[in-house]
Formats: C-alpha cells, sequence, structure tokens
C-alpha cells in the first residue's frame, strides 16, 4: 500500500503530470419484491491519469499501488501526441453543502416501512431504498486539490394493476435527494395509487391528438438522454449532435445546474477537480454552449464548463448534473390533450439525429372530467421538432432523476395507436 | 474464506456463501478525432450473502476489515419468510482456455482500434465520425457457500464495438455492430472486416432509404431481431421477479403459439459468440436450459435459489451479478428462438407488401407485455422480392399476441452478443434465432 500525495511525489520525480481521483463509498439498501434484499457495501477505488509531451496515460484499482503509476505509464505508450492532452489546472474550489447525517442502515428501512402500506392499495412489484455516502478525493501535481463528502438517497416504487388475468403495464415513481427532507414518501404514494388506477382500464386512442403534455416525470425519461447527448461538448466537436450552436430551436430554456443541492446529482467539483456552476446551454431556444471538461474545452475554444463525470475505473467523459427546463409559454390542459408520465425504448434513439420512437405505457386523456386511460401509443419525432413544438409549460416544476421542468405541452410529434 | 462462513453460521446464519471477483480490464477507445485507453486496471472484492432468521443481508467490500460476517448479519431485514433451494456439496473449476492465449499489449490493441477506424473511415464517402472500442476482460469468481460448495471459474471476454455515423444533405444515417467472445481476441476468432462491412452497408442504407408507414405489417424478422425480440419481449416477462407481476406467470401451461416456435435460455450455447457464458450462476447453480415457450405452450420461468423455492421449480442457474458491489438478480444469459423447417425464401415469397427486419438497436418491454424496439437495418418486400431500404424504423406491439402471429419458422440460425440493463446492472448476454413471419406494428 501507497498514499495518493507518495503517487504524485513519484510521478513528479519521473518528470510527469499526474492526476489521482479517489473515491471512499459506503451504502446501505434494502429492496422488496417477493422477497427483501438488504445490503451493505463499502469499497474504495483509485483512477490515475498521467500525462508527458501531449501523451496521457490511465490506470485504475480498487486497491492503491505502487505499480498503479507504472500500469499508467505503460497505456501511456498507446497514446498519440495531442496539444489538448495536458492536465487540467490548479483548483482548490469552495463548497456547498452536499452531506446529510444518515444511518446508512437504519434510514433505508425505515423509509421501506413507510412505503409498505401501498400493498393494501396496489399490486406492488417492488420497492428499492439506497442510501449511500461518497467521499471523492482529487489530487494533482499541477495543483488540483479537491474533496467532498457527498449523501444521497434514492427511493423508487413500481407497481401495476393485476387481477382475473388483467395485468397492467408498470408504473413506477421516485424520488432522490442528498438530504433526508428531499425525500417526500406520501407524494411518491399518492402518484403510485392514482396512475395505477388510471392504468388498470385503458383504451385504444379513437383518433389522434393535437396536443401532448409530458408530464415531468415522462419529460425526464424522454428529453433528458436526448438532450444531454445533443449538448455534450464531444458530440458538437464530432457533428454528432443534432444541434447546431447559435441556432434557435423553439423558446426552451436549458439550464445544467450542478448547485441544486437537494439533488443527489449536484456537485462542488466535476471529476477533474474544477469548481462547477450553473450553465446556460439553451437560452430562449438557441443552442448557446455545450458541455465540456477540460479537453473538449480545449478542443472547442470555449470556457470549461467543467462538466466533467467518471468512476474510478474509466476516464473523465462530459455528464450533464441537473437539466432545469424553462419555457415562457404559459399553456393549460385541455380537454382531449393526450398526457404522457411514463416512456419506454429511449435508449433506441438515434443520438446523432435525435430521432426518437418510444411507445407510452402510461397515459391518459380527460374527456367529460373522467381520466380515461391509454393502451398502445407509439409518439415519434425527433429532438429538432420537439423542441420547436413546444408551446408551453403548466402545472408545478418537479425534478425526476436529474431533469427538473413542469408538464411541457407539445404540438407536431407522429402518433401511431 | 471458509473461516468467514463459518463466522456468519456462528452468528446465527442458517446459509452463507460468499462471492468473489477479480476481473482485469483493458478498454481502448478510438475514433476520426482521439484515442484513448479508457479503462486499464483490476477491480477485486467480494460479497458476503448471509440467510439469518428466515431474512437475507449482504454485505460488499473490496478491502477487509475483520468484522465482515458481523456487518452481513446487522444488515439482515425483511419479514422472516425467506425460504431458498439448497444444494448438495460441490468442488468445481472451470477454466475456459481460448483458441490462442490472448497476450495483446495496450499499444497492439490500440493499433488494431485504429486500423478498423481507417477501415471504416475509407469503406463509405458519406462517413462523417466513428466510435471503435476494443475490450478484454480476464474474470477469476469464486462461489463458496455453507453447503461446502466451491466453484471457481476462470475465463476471458474479448470483444470489439463499431459505431459510425454518415451524412448526406439533411439525411443522418448511424450504425454500430459488435463481436465479442469467451474464445479469445476477437481479432483473431472473426473476420472483422465483415463486420465493416455491415457497418457501410447499414450507413449506405439508411442515406437511401425511407421511413415506413406506419401500422401494422407483415415482416419477416432476421436472427439478430429475433434474438432481440426473444429477449427483450419474451425472455424479461419470463424473469421470475417480474413474471410473478407479469402477464406471463398467469399464462403458464397455456399455449400462447404454434408447435413450432420454443424458446429457450441457457447458461452455455456452443457459438464463438454466445458471451452470456454462464455454466454456473452467481450463487454456485449449475446451469440448465430452460424451455420459456415449449412448441408453443408457456413452460418454464427463470428462477434464482428464491423463486426456485417460492414456484416449485427445478433451479436454472438464472442468478447472476455484475460485481461485487452489485445484488443478485434474476438474469438471461442466451436466450434464443429454435430452429423451424422453412427456408428463408419461403418466408420471404409469401410476403405480399411488408417489410425484412435485419438488425435491432436494442429494445424494452413491460411486464403487461408490451415490447418496443428500433431497427437499424431493414428493407421493404413487395410480392415477395426485397425493393428498398429503410430509415428510422421501429416496432412495437404485444409480446403474447405477436407470439401467436407467427406464421413461419425458417431452419437458419445466428446468435449475437449484448449486453442487458435491469436494476442499473449491466450483464453480458446473446441473443440469436432463425428468421420468422409475423405481424407486428411498424413505426
Amino acid at each position: 500500500m501507497t498514499d495518493v500525495f507518495k503517487v504524485l511525489e513519484r510521478a513528479k520525480t519521473m518528470g510527469v503530470s499526474a492526476e489521482l481521483y479517489s473515491i471512499r463509498r459506503r451504502e446501505g439498501g434494502v429492496r422488496r419484491e417477493n422477497q427483501y434484499y438488504a445490503r451493505s457495501l463499502q469499497e474504495e477505488g483509485y483512477g490515475l491519469r498521467v500525462f508527458k509531451d501531449g501523451k496521457v496515460g490511465f490506470a485504475f484499482s480498487t486497491i492503491l499501488t505502487d505499480d498503479l503509476l507504472e500500469k499508467a505509464m505503460s497505456s501511456i505508450r498507446a497514446s498519440e501526441e495531442d496539444v489538448d492532452n495536458v492536465p487540467p489546472p490548479p483548483s482548490r474550489p469552495r463548497h456547498l453543502n452536499l452531506r446529510d447525517e444518515l444511518d446508512l442502515q437504519e434510514l433505508p428501512k425505515e423509509l421501506m416501512r413507510t412505503l409498505e402500506d401501498l400493498r393494501e392499495k396496489v399490486n406492488l412489484v417492488s420497492i428499492d431504498v439506497d442510501v449511500e455516502e461518497s467521499t471523492i478525493k482529487i489530487v494533482s501535481t499541477e495543483g488540483v486539490d479537491a474533496e467532498e463528502t457527498r449523501t444521497g438517497i434514492y427511493v423508487s416504487v413500481m407497481a401495476n394493476y393485476k387481477e382475473s388475468g388483467t395485468v397492467s403495464p408498470e408504473v413506477w415513481e421516485s424520488a432522490s435527494s442528498r438530504f433526508r427532507r428531499g425525500i417526500d414518501v406520501d407524494l411518491i404514494k399518492r402518484e403510485v395509487i392514482e396512475k395505477v388506477k388510471i392504468s388498470a382500464k385503458r383504451e385504444k386512442l379513437g383518433r389522434k391528438p393535437k396536443v401532448i403534455a409530458f408530464t415531468p416525470k415522462a419529460a425526464a425519461e424522454l428529453l433528458g438522454p436526448i438532450i444531454s447527448s445533443a449538448i455534450n461538448g464531444e458530440n458538437v466537436f464530432r457533428g454528432r449532435s443534432p444541434l447546431k450552436l447559435k441556432e434557435k430551436y423553439g423558446s426552451l430554456t436549458v439550464v445544467d445546474n450542478p448547485e441544486d443541492e437537494m439533488s443527489p446529482y449536484s456537485r462542488s467539483f466535476d471529476g477533474e477537480g474544477q469548481q462547477t456552476s450553473r450553465k446556460v446551454v439553451l437560452e430562449e431556444g438557441v443552442f448557446s454552449r455545450p458541455l465540456t471538461n477540460w479537453y473538449w474545452s480545449r478542443k472547442l475554444k470555449i470556457e470549461n464548463s467543467c462538466s466533467a463525470i467518471r468512476s474510478f475505473a474509466s476516464t473523465p467523459s462530459i455528464g450533464v448534473s441537473n437539466l432545469e427546463l424553462e419555457h415562457p409559454g404559459r399553456a393549460e390542459e385541455t380537454p382531449g390533450t393526450l398526457v404522457i408520465d411514463q416512456v419506454q425504448g429511449v435508449h433506441t434513439s438515434n443520438w446523432e439525429t435525435g430521432e426518437f420512437g418510444v411507445v407510452a405505457p402510461v397515459s391518459w386523456y380527460v374527456e367529460n372530467n373522467q381520466i380515461k386511460g391509454v393502451r398502445e401509443v407509439v409518439i415519434s419525432g425527433n429532438l429538432r421538432s420537439l423542441l420547436e413544438g413546444i408551446v408551453g409549460t403548466y402545472g408545478e416544476k418537479r425534478r425526476y432523476m436529474y431533469l427538473r421542468a413542469g408538464h411541457l405541452v407539445t404540438e407536431g410529434l407522429n402518433v401511431v395507436y | 474464506m471458509l473461516e468467514l462462513l463459518k463466522r456468519a453460521e456462528g452468528l446465527g446464519a442458517i446459509f452463507a456463501d460468499l462471492r468473489t471477483y477479480d476481473v482485469d480490464e483493458t478498454s481502448v477507445y478510438v475514433t476520426e478525432t482521439t484515442k484513448q485507453v479508457t479503462s486499464l486496471g483490476r477491480e477485486a472484492g467480494s460479497s458476503l450473502r448471509v440467510l439469518v432468521n428466515g431474512n437475507w443481508g449482504y454485505y460488499s467490500f473490496s478491502k477487509s476489515t475483520g468484522d465482515e460476517a458481523e456487518r452481513a448479519v446487522n444488515s439482515a431485514y425483511g419479514d422472516e419468510r425467506i425460504n431458498i433451494v439448497f444444494l448438495p456439496p460441490k468442488r468445481d473449476r472451470v477454466k475456459v482456455l481460448p483458441k490462442k492465449e490472448v497476450n495483446k499489449s495496450v499499444e497492439e490493441i490500440m493499433r488494431d482500434a485504429e486500423k478498423i477506424k481507417e477501415a471504416v473511415m475509407r469503406s463509405h464517402p458519406s462517413v462523417k465520425s466513428v466510435n471503435v472500442r476494443i475490450f478484454i476482460s480476464k474474470i477469476n469468481k469464486g462461489y463458496f457457500s455453507t453447503e461446502e460448495r466451491e466453484i471457481e471459474m476462470s475465463y476471458s471476454i474479448s470483444g470489439v464495438s463499431i459505431r459510425a455515423t454518415a451524412r448526406e444533405g439533411e439525411v443522418t444515417a448511424s450504425a454500430s455492430a459488435s463481436l465479442s467472445t469467451h474464445l479469445g481476441y476477437p481479432l483473431e476468432v472473426f473476420d472483422v472486416n465483415q463486420t465493416v462491412e455491415v457497418v457501410r452497408k447499414r450507413l449506405e442504407n439508411q442515406l437511401k432509404g425511407r421511413p415506413p408507414r406506419g401500422g401494422d405489417a407483415d415482416v419477416v424478422l432476421a436472427p439478430d431481431v429475433v434474438g432481440v425480440f426473444s429477449h427483450e419481449a419474451l425472455g424479461h416477462l419470463a424473469e421470475a421477479d417480474l413474471a410473478v407481476n407479469g402477464i406471463l406467470g398467469e399464462l403458464r401451461g397455456k399455449k400462447i403459439a404454434e408447435d413450432f416456435v420454443t424458446v429457450v435460455d441457457s447458461g452455455v450455447l456452443d457459438h464463438p459468440m454466445a458471451h452470456g457464458f454462464t455454466p454456473y450462476d452467481d450463487e454456485g447453480v449449475e446451469s440448465r436450459e430452460v424451455k420459456i415457450v415449449d412448441r408453443g405452450l408457456v413452460s418454464e420461468m427463470l428462477v434464482d435459489r428464491f423463486y426456485s423455492a417460492y414456484l416449485g421449480e427445478r433451479p436454472t442457474g438464472n442468478g447472476r451479478a455484475e460485481d461485487f458491489r452489485s445484488p443478485l438478480l434474476i438474469r438471461m444469459r442466451n436466450t434464443y428462438m429454435k430452429p423451424g423447417s422453412w427456408s428463408k425464401e419461403e418466408l420471404l415469397k409469401d410476403v405480399k407488401s411488408g417489410y425484412l427486419l435485419v438488425s435491432p438497436l436494442g429494445g424494452q418491454t413491460s411486464p403487461d407485455g408490451t415490447f418496443q424496439f428500433g431497427i437499424q437495418e431493414g428493407y421493404v418486400i413487395e410480392n415477395g422480392e426485397i425493393q428498398g431500404t429503410l430509415r428510422n424504423t421501429a416496432i412495437s406491439g404485444y409480446t403474447i399476441e405477436t407470439l401467436g402471429k407467427i406464421t413461419a419458422v425458417s431452419k437458419d440460425f445466428d446468435v449475437w452478443p449484448g449486453h442487458c440493463g435491469k436494476g442499473g446492472q449491466s450483464v453480458p448476454v446473446s441473443t440469436g434465432g432463425p428468421y420468422i413471419r409475423v405481424k407486428v406494428k411498424v413505426g
């Protein structure tokens, strides 16, 4: 065994720049389906990058040993000289408050107990509760010195309607936060009960809807991954984004906000130890800037958005923190609006073109003041037409996973029913 | 290790097992603008599971602290109703020897990736970008239980994946293809030039192609699509944890398709790309073939030790975990539809107006039996003849209805590698099958 500073010292004596990312993680959780699984975890990991003469090398291990540096140096030989292969600049980031005092063993059990009475109301498929605490430390020979402890709570529930041969799709609801006070268990329960009730009786659509509203959850499922790919600086540089810089696509404003302390996707510094801050990526429809890590900011010749994400076992790539969606239009749910609450198949999208075709297993419309569940609807289109077709939003803004939005009202998408 | 198990028994566990996991990973990534080693290193850790007072407890760790048994026992929680299938003592060591030892340096692997990238860039004038990834995972797994089962497995999985984008005017095409095997270095097991040609053909087809008409259509699905259908649309429904709340559990013993439809999941399949290789699962259970649909009849579910006892079904060996930190889940391995007796030409001949769908782009299913997946290579069929190519195509439907609409199964058979995601975990699987003729919703 060695320690992080000895590794950096040795790198210096070898004439190379080095950056060591380390993580210590503890986790507790309970999963309930037909059986309960309670679990706990404690792990460490180390990822070392080395830079020399425009080349970069990398190695990782779950144990910090002297040969980690030798391994990283061996991989530098496979690298190609590139003027942008230079270590990230010095950084001593300011810290957000991202840690709660959590009992990793007892809190999952407590949350599980509060959710379990759902089985009296719905056919409960599963409940998952995970609580974690991670300490991330990034140090480098160039003066990066960042360390932070972050907590996270993740709760998800899946349920459906199942009776006398009728099985509805799974309804899933979730909540996540860095803080216990950010988890509203009662809200999860209300949403699950209401949506299972809607899904219990579904009919085929009789006619094509003029207007589609995506709930915050459906917006997160559909728009989250497609926008994340489109605003990724590597994809923009390589012409693999369906969006072009400075062009206008509707009126939506999209902000990447790592400073939302309640979200478990918040971070004081990114995977390269650089200070994070709020970035506007789409401003009233105009694609104003992509997200980058250090390398891709140099390639694009723009200010680094400090959006590097990584695990100890991989090199930094680019990832969003929390996407916040805002639209100037105010809309409302009119009779006949097809409200989509869940989509499946987003991962089959074409990330380069932004084309998607998804099934909406949980959707409904209101007719004569009654909510009618809808079955077997396929929604297709592409990111550009989706952005341009958003006419407004309504309802309370909510964060699902890493995206916060109200109900997004759109026109012009293809509907197969 | 055995001391840990004994210690757990001393703390009241009626059963305990320990999974050990030690993997050497190498992964290189080359694009038209960059080349980098994205992963190189070793990941090692263990997971101790205990059954105490009718509840599971788990402790997973990368570094021993000496109190693992206490931590596992203290984590136990539940309704005290866990009942599992116990197995007899067994010692086995499985070592898969590749045709040729994989001893490539990172530089050699990088050079190979670079060559593939160049070949793809040269393959079509409209290619704008390409990603090539080559990975090698050398895996050593151990399983030890209080039943005196001691299973050790040593094998490697290596693969290459190619993804490319081409653009002509406003039309953008993107295509991918992957090879993966436990038989050695992928470039020494397969002819990667054929894979480059497949990517080129898919790009060209999409650039020239048109979107399909939306709605129900007669289609011929190729082995790659049938494999993904078998996995996504049917296999997930047969995973016992989902099946008990889904549509397939309700249909057990019922006829849902013609006699020529049989779909199975197996831990070992004699095919170079069957990388869902699982001779023993992560609960130390011997793999066996599971007939999910047997000659049109819903037959067996995929089970772990718990669901084996819960459903009264013989253990199948489907308990898998991505790594030492991940809990066990019921997962597929190599899932495929068995071939029939028609020829591919006979299947096509009877389609007046429809589509031949050759290669999928992943997919998803829901326990109510709905499925959806994208298509990256497809053709228009008119009067039994291939008349044009498709782009931006997806298919969807209800699995049970769709199985009932299969009208012919060919005698061809092929297998493709993939990774399956569930519960935040990803494990290698393979999917396969023959050509089939069926009616589905195309959109």
